[in-house]
């Protein structure tokens, strides 16, 4: 069989700043065979797009990418000119990009923006049945739209449809689905699935998600050490070692944490000492009620906007609910709380890079919750005592989260994903607080990270007896963590069950929707 | 529209709070038109006192602000004390001249702007060079040489008052043009830095959005990428800093219009303030406030036509 | 990379010319000489006209022409050599205390005061080029001071309107955005004709640069107000603040450092522009009073056309404004913080 795309000893360069470069490939080879749907794994930033952007001609800034031989349809692409690469993209490539609701043109209707990819005349008619091909309901609409009055999955099942315009030979998609919700996710795979039954095209699916890359593909490369290499998919484990401490199941009357009937609406509260509340709107809470028992861990699962980040928020102390009571350990907790008591509950957010400010040292950030929690002392010798003190617990959060201690003296930008949710959890725990908070603690991260996260907060959990809630859309993820699932939807807690017997239990239309999203995908089959 | 109604409403107290300012300040300062008269070794005492009973008795701030709005909505806005005139008249003649001026200068700025900062390859960079150059070149330096250049080649006319007196006629529209010529390319080399700067980065910037790029990725003709792509991304601040330009055309002039002597509002203001002639200052100050605030709008405007998602957050 | 290097060499020589300019300049900036008005520049020779070559660099002098009001003869024979580093009296009337200054170079004069004129002479035969040095420096360091405490302004006006919210924003925000609705020179223009016209130099010296800073800071503070909007939803900021941090806390850790670029960049958009409106205001007879010395004061010999054309040397702070506003914006460029600049600084937008 000729191979629609090859490519002979692919090499791949970064240049960083002072003429520093990173060899990120080095002479690899990759063929595609005529309707082969080819997947390529990575972590995030591992250069992925970069060769997607060398096949599709449009090279990444920064990035140097030779090779020997490239060839599509039997011709040498390297000889081309730029002009002949461009027709080349119209006719014969086709093209899915991350981030759908960027890049469509916020200034021109979608109908125009179709159109434009036409080859020929077009009409509307045609039009509106390639968006109806690719499961638009309500194309008319979607035609006189412009981009941000639609959402990622239609963006992304627009994109689908203007990269299918032409009878692409290759499809190339860049996390097709990444930056949608779970649900639209399934959906997307599902449709991308269909289209390659019908249209029969190559397909080059980039992902950092395996199980994204398992539904759709026949084979998946995976970059390690500069070379492409058959990936072989591991078998999850984290149930043998999570099982065990979700069977020490520790029975006590008085809930740690109790929330009752939250309330709390935006755009009302603007008082004197709400100053920093956001003012990027949050989704409502329209009463919430959980308990939560020492030594748990309870997922708070539901989509995007079922509120979950602002019951989190509320519970830290960062959001003032403006109605409702939250009772730690017996006692309600005011919005307006003792120092002492925040020290007693952690919140770690989704956003690592965001939530470590770039400019101190890792120290300094570790130092930092100590300072605000102590009081100032006045007398030298006081003041040494408390700085070794200091340098005690910074050493030993760090160890605590297995980092060494050199790293106390770096910088975020200089820290890996990984590295930089470590520190973000060491954060929390220099104050040994008993109840964490983790806001889609786990969501940025690949796959072979949040496992890692995700055994070290097991250990943590069994060393120290931490109180976790976790708020996360991955049930899945949840089912193998948590003790307890309560689904969340339109500010509320719909329902509550044992993570073991969740699948069994659920009866919310919310919970089935989660589930029937969790099902599908492969890993779980 | 309600948001554009508000806008109005606002900027007409914004409008009300400069002109009482002006006028407290103005008030405030120590001494006033007769004050430096008295300086003056050739007016007698006599004709002084005769001058000052002949202009308003009131001395209280409040009744002057009071009298001075009743005035300006009579639409004269007060007499003049030196010129004895209503301050209306002095200023429309004025502000015209001013206008013609600036306007020629911030057409021509953005006509040569946008023709070079649209420029691709090794002219973009040249492009680039000269606007870093001409940047760091005051503008009277500039309106300097031009002159002593139209002096060297003896094509400068006897700077005269355009006047619209003498009627419309094909001569007089080429004389006037042939005078505004030289002040108005002055201005325009001035502005020019920063409408090329502008458009430079604003199309660097729209020829990397994701939006463009997933329409070369989609082989769409270059022409097509250009105009429905790249230059929609590109328009929004430099549509801004249109408004911003429509909004100084009354007061970017100043230097120009002293060099050259050009009779604008610029001068008289400068004049009136030396003089102490308090009515003239208020009202050329709220007239180039409501110009600055009329650009802004003009810019709101446009950006609503420009950008549906500006559209969508005003309805 | 390059450029950059130059400007910044050629704002150190700038700074280095105007902070010593007593050790540089040639004369008393207020030294009049009525005998020699409008005197042409003398320029540094090594040549004589008689072919020969010295080490010693020299001038050749002009004679007044007999019964003629700033007309001048052609430079004689008479060869008059620089010396360096010269101790000079600066006390031109006879019978005073001397006053000895250092300079870096000077002529053995014919009478006490004399001395090179490299740029010629005003109307008053003053020293151009020594009232270019001393102009400079009361002009710069009037736009200095004033962009500083501007900035400061700002900043504390940012950071209370940004944070605190509420009725203190809006108060405010609506006082800058009256401010900042009247083009911004004649606001300067009109608050200036508030104060006294004429008050000694020291005072106008004091009152040019605090009418700036005070009228100035209003568009910067509405900038640093929207990063300290920005800089506070940071995710380290509401993890400090789910810690128990008090706001003194957030802006001494997180906000103040993450609003210090922009405090800066605003602040060199803003040195420029002070600059070039103090000139302006001198110019137009606003600015600081004689015999204080500044680039607009002197500028304002030159309104006349006539001046320009025949006497331009008189311009020379419009030259000398070159390279330090090169400078300044290469500079403002090359460290990241891009200056938006809506207005060339000369249009007072």
């Amino acid at each position: 069989m000729k191979p629609v795309l090859s490519i002979q000893e692919l090499s791949l360069d970064y240049r960083l700043s002072k003429g520093k470069q990173v060899r990120v490939l080095r002479g690899t080879s990759l063929a595609i065979g005529q309707g082969e749907a080819v997947g390529l794994l990575g972590p995030s930033g591992s250069g992925k797009t970069s060769i997607l952007r060398f096949i599709l001609g449009m090279p990444s800034p920064g990035a140097e990418t030779r090779c020997a031989a490239l060839q599509f349809e039997g011709r040498d692409l390297l000889r081309m000119t730029a002009r002949e690469r461009h027709t080349l993209r119209r006719n014969r490539m086709g093209v899915i990009f991350q981030d759908p609701l960027s890049r469509f043109s916020p200034f021109r209707r979608i109908s125009r923006q179709v159109q434009d990819v036409f080859p020929r005349r077009y009409s509307r008619i045609d039009t509106l049945r390639c968006l109806s091909d690719v499961g638009l309901a309500d194309p008319e609409r979607i035609a006189s739209s412009y981009s941000h009055q639609l959402s990622g999955g239609e963006c992304q099942r627009i994109a689908i449809a203007q990269a299918l315009v032409s009878e692409p030979s290759l499809l190339l998609a860049d996390e097709p689905s990444s930056a949608l919700d779970t649900v639209a996710q399934r959906h997307i795979l599902d449709l991308l699935i269909k289209v390659r039954a019908q249209h029969g095209m190559a397909m080059l699916v980039i992902s950092h998600d395996p199980a994204t890359l398992l539904a759709l593909v026949d084979r998946i490369l995976v970059m390690r050490d500069g070379i492409l290499y058959d990936y072989d998919p591991p078998r999850s484990t984290l149930r043998g070692s999570q099982r065990s401490i979700r069977s020490k199941e520790i029975e006590t009357e008085v809930p740690l944490l109790e929330v009752r009937n939250l309330r709390l609406q935006h755009g009302s509260s603007r008082r004197w000492r709400s100053w920093l509340e956001s003012h990027q709107p949050h989704p409502a809470l329209q009463g919430v009620n959980l308990a939560v028992r020492p030594g748990e861990c309870v997922a708070v699962v539901g989509g995007s906007g079922s509120g979950k980040s602002t019951l989190a928020r509320c519970i830290a102390g960062i959001d003032a609910p403006q109605a409702g009571v939250i009772y730690f350990a017996g006692s309600p907790l005011l919005h307006t709380r003792p120092l002492l008591l925040r020290a007693h509950l952690q919140l770690i957010l989704q956003d690592t890079v965001g939530s470590l400010n770039p400019r101190l040292t890792v120290a300094q950030i570790l130092e930092e919750p100590l300072r605000i929690h102590q009081r100032r002392p006045t007398m030298s010798h006081i003041q040494s005592s408390v700085q070794k003190d200091t340098k005690d617990r910074i050493n030993r959060a760090l160890a605590a989260v297995s980092l060494p201690v050199e790293y106390s003296e770096r910088c975020p930008p200089q820290l890996s994903g990984g590295e930089r949710q470590r520190v973000a959890i060491a954060r929390a725990l220099v104050l040994h607080p008993s109840l964490l908070l983790l806001d889609e603690a786990l969501t940025g991260l690949d796959h072979e990270l949040q496992q890692s996260v995700l055994e070290l907060l097991g250990a943590l959990r069994a060393q120290m007896g931490l109180t976790c809630i976790h708020f996360s859309h991955d049930l899945s993820q949840m089912l193998l963590v948590a003790d307890r699932i309560a689904v969340m939807d339109e500010g509320r807690i719909v329902e509550s069950h044992p993570a073991a017997e969740f699948s069994r239990a659920a009866r919310h239309p919310a919970s089935l929707r989660l589930l029937d999203a969790m099902l599908a995908k492969p890993e779980e089959r | 529209m309600r948001v554009l109604a508000r806008r109005v409403l606002h900027s007409l107290i914004s409008l009300l709070a400069v002109s009482m300012l002006c006028f407290a300040l103005l008030s405030a300062a120590p001494g006033d038109y007769f004050s430096e008269l008295r300086l003056e070794p050739g007016i007698s005492q006599q004709t002084l006192r005769a001058m000052e009973r002949q202009t308003d008795p009131r001395r209280s701030l409040a009744e002057r602000y009071v009298f001075w709005c009743e005035s300006a909505l009579r639409g004269d806005f007060g007499n003049s004390l030196s010129y004895h005139l209503p301050v209306a008249s002095l200023l429309s003649e004025r502000i015209a001249n001013t206008l013609m001026l600036s306007a020629a200068g911030l057409f021509g700025a953005w006509v040569l702007g946008l023709a070079l900062g649209m420029s691709e390859g090794w002219f973009a960079s040249l492009v680039r060079v000269f606007t870093s150059l001409l940047w760091s070149i005051p503008e009277p330096v500039l309106a300097l040489v031009l002159l002593l250049a139209a002096l060297k080649l003896h094509t400068l006319a006897p700077l005269t008052v355009p006047t619209s007196e003498a009627g419309w006629s094909l001569a007089h529209f080429q004389s006037l043009a042939g005078q505004l010529v030289l002040p108005s390319l002055a201005m325009a080399i001035g502005y020019l830095p920063v409408v090329i700067h502008h458009v430079q980065r604003g199309l660097v910037a729209a020829r990397e959005a994701p939006a463009v790029e997933a329409a070369r990725a989609h082989g769409l003709p270059y022409r097509r990428i250009l105009l429905h792509y790249i230059l929609p991304e590109a328009a929004n601040p430099l549509i801004s800093l249109f408004g911003l330009g429509v909004g100084s055309l009354l007061s970017a002039s100043l230097f120009v219009e002293v060099l050259f002597g050009w009779p604008g509002l610029g001068q008289l203001l400068l004049n009136a303030i030396l003089v102490r002639d308090t009515n003239i200052v208020v009202a050329g100050v709220l007239c180039s406030a409501v110009m600055l605030i009329a650009g802004n709008l003009l810019a709101d405007i446009l950006l609503w036509l420009h950008d549906p998602r500006i559209r969508e957050v005003a309805q | 990379m390059n450029l950059s290097r130059v400007a910044g060499g050629l704002l150190i020589v700038c700074a280095v010319f105007l902070m010593f300019a007593n050790f540089f300049a040639t004369a008393n900036p207020g030294a009049i000489d009525e005998n020699l008005p409008y005197l042409p520049p003398e320029g540094i020779h090594f040549k004589s006209p008689t072919g020969q070559l010295h080490l010693r660099p020299f001038i050749l002098r002009y004679r007044p022409v007999n019964g003629q009001f700033a007309k001048y003869a052609e430079a004689d024979e008479k060869i008059v050599p620089l010396y360096f580093f010269v101790r000079t009296n600066t006390q031109s009337e006879p019978g005073g205390r001397p006053a000895w200054v250092l300079r870096l170079c000077g002529i053995n004069g014919e009478y006490p005061g004399d001395s090179p004129h490299f740029l010629g002479t005003d109307e008053f035969g003053r020293d151009v080029w020594s009232r270019l040095l001393y102009g400079g420096r009361t002009t710069v360091a009037i736009g200095f001071v004033a962009a500083l405490i501007a900035s400061l302004l700002a900043v504390i006006f940012g950071l209370v309107a940004g944070l605190l919210r509420g009725w203190v924003d809006t108060l405010i925000m609506r006082l800058v955005e009256t401010m900042i609705s009247v083009p911004w020179f004649y606001l300067l223009l009109a608050v200036r004709a508030m104060l006294p016209l004429r008050a000694g130099p020291w005072a106008t010296l004091a009152t040019s640069t605090l009418l700036l800073a005070l009228i100035g800071w209003a568009r910067p503070a509405r900038i640093l107000r929207g990063a300290a909007i920005e800089a506070r939803q940071h995710a380290y900021v509401t993890m400090a603040q789910a810690s128990g941090a008090s706001l003194w806390h957030l802006v001494q850790w997180h906000i103040l450092p993450d609003l210090a670029p922009q405090a800066i960049t605003q602040f060199t958009v803003l040195l420029p522009q002070f600059i070039a409106s103090e000139i302006a205001l001198s110019y137009f007879g606003l600015g600081v009073e004689e015999p204080l010395v500044s680039w607009g004061g002197m500028l304002a010999a030159a309104q006349h056309l006539s001046s320009i054309v025949e006497y331009p040397w008189l311009m020379s702070p419009l030259w000398a404004m070159i390279p330090l506003f090169f400078a300044v914006h290469v500079l403002a460029d090359r460290y990241g913080c891009k200056p938006t600049p809506t207005m060339p600084s000369f249009s007072f937008e």
